[in-house]
Order: structure tokens, then sequence, then C-alpha cells
């Protein structure tokens, strides 16, 4: 049971990057948007949360540095830069392979 | 003269109940007594009906009953079996989570989220809730306030990877109630030694 979870999480990790990708695609076409700011952040919670249970705690850390870039946006009610976009699509590079 | 209540009608899937069929309630209510077979749903809200049903049923029902009642008023049975319901709403944590928790012993249901999590507990009450903080439509901790509401005697306990600061443990205790707070990433030991305290 364990081995299926494993490689049904390691399968899925791909298709999760892939999204918050996606979504950052929109961002950088509208950042004053916070609705996919906020999607993103969920998706960057989601791996930080699922990276650990998993045993891959440095997807976990990677993924909660990126979590709190978005909080700190949408927190400070600003409009993301397009450093903090760079500085997101990096994060989600550095996960593909923290996995 | 009181007729014999051979069967019961499940008010939730209308399935007919039965003695032959009939399964003890393990839901934590006194009254409750008896679960649809078919869709798992405590007729605990019914207990007048459970009630005249048992006292015309077989007694292979009333031994059955006792035998659950017996085994789950034993301290060491009971705390083996305590209900979990896991909620959250990223389909891998909550299955990883659900296999970790059955291998420590427990039984466990899930749900996809809050609105699910209620029904569920509306239908039969887990013993403990363990649920993720951050879902979408309705958060963790304003669901372990509407779990509370229901029934205060049910356990909750948060997980988040976000709101981890001591104060935020404190303001889901005093503000939402809940027993626990974990970090996320879970810590499974962490889990086991919080789901021990609880149950």
């Amino acid at each position: 049971m364990n081995e299926i979870l494993q490689r049904r999480f390691r399968e899925r990790l791909p298709v999760r990057l892939h999204e918050i990708e996606i979504r950052l695609n929109r961002l950088e076409e509208c950042p004053a948007d916070h609705g996919v700011l906020l999607e993103i952040m969920r998706g960057f919670h989601s791996l930080a949360g699922i990276g650990g249970t998993y045993g891959c705690h440095d997807l976990t850390a990677r993924a909660r540095v990126s979590e709190l870039i978005c909080l700190d946006v949408l927190e400070g009610g600003r409009t993301v830069s397009a450093a903090d976009v760079a500085i997101l699509r990096e994060a989600v590079l550095s996960l593909a392979t923290a996995a | 003269m009181t007729l014999p209540v051979t069967s019961l009608l499940c008010p939730s899937c209308g399935a007919e109940i039965n003695a032959l069929t009939a399964e003890v309630c393990q839901c934590i209510a006194a009254h409750a007594t008896v679960i649809c077979p078919s869709c798992r749903s405590c007729l605990c809200r019914n207990p007048a009906a459970v009630s005249a049903f048992l006292r015309s049923a077989s007694s292979e029902v009333t031994v059955r009953l006792n035998r659950e009642r017996n085994r789950r008023e034993d301290p060491a049975n009971a705390a083996r079996l305590a209900d979990v319901l896991i909620v959250d709403d990223d389909e891998e944590i909550r299955d990883m989570a659900a296999y970790r928790v059955e291998q420590m012993g427990y039984r466990v249901r899930t749900a996809t989220g809050a609105a699910e999590a209620l029904q569920m507990i509306e239908q039969t009450s887990p013993d403990i809730v363990l649920t993720d903080a951050l879902m979408p439509l309705m958060d963790g901790r304003t669901l372990c306030r509407r779990i509370k509401d229901l029934n205060p005697r049910i356990k909750v306990v948060i997980m988040t990877s976000l709101y981890t600061a001591p104060r935020y443990k404190a303001e889901a205790h005093r503000v939402f109630g809940a027993d626990g707070y974990l970090a996320k990433p879970v810590d499974f030991p962490v889990l086991e030694a919080t789901l021990g305290k609880l149950r």
C-alpha cells in the first residue's frame, strides 16, 4: 500500500507543478489578480504538506518558502512584482528535482 | 396490545432493516443502537423506533448489541477501535494519513472537505476528527467550530503547514475549540501520540 501511494505521489508531482506554472502564466498577465495568487499559494501549501508526508522534506522546505512569498503579497495587499513571479518560477523548477 | 416491530426503514436510503440485517451502532450517542447495513447511516435520531424494533427483534440482534456495548465499554477495546475521520481536500495527503492512522489501530473514514465531513458526522459521529486547516469553501478551524456545535464530545485536531505559531494554536483552542493542533507535514509518531491522548 505504501509503495502504491509513494508511486502515485511521484507520478502526480509534475502535474501539480505544471498546474502552478499555468497559474503563474495567468498571474504574469494580471499581476493584481489575488484570486490566482491564492490558487498558487494553495498549490505550494499542498506541496509543502504532501512533501513531508511522503518523506521529501527538501520539497516541503522549498514549497513552504514559496507559500510564504505568496502569503506576504496577499497579506500586504500589494500587486505581485515581476521579481516575485521569477522567484516562484525558479521555485517550481527546483521542486521538480527535490522529490 | 402493541404490535411487534419486525423491521425498520432507513430514513436515509429507504432500505429495510430486519433482525438478520441489523447491525449494532458504533456511534458515540448513548441511545444509538442500529446502523443501516446498506448506507451505514445511524438511526440514532429515531430512538423510539429503534427501541421498539429491538424489543421485537430476534435475540440474535440483542446479543450482538450487548456484545458491541461490552466491547465499547472495555477501555482497551474502545481505545483500539476509536473512529477517526480524516478531512483533507488533498487526496494524496488524505490517503497517506488514512493508511498510517489505520496502521495505528484506528478505524478510519475520510472526507474530501468540510461539507462532506459534516454530512458524515451527522450520520455517524466519529471519536476524533483530523482536519486540514486550509481547505476551499470552509477552512478547518470553521469546520472545528461547526463540529463542536454539533457534538462537543468529538475531539478535533487541526493540521496546518501555515499557521504554526503558538498564537494560532492558542486561538484554535480558544476561538474554535480545537483539542489538538499539528504542524504539517505531519510527523506520524507525534500524530500517534496526539491521538492516543485524545481517545
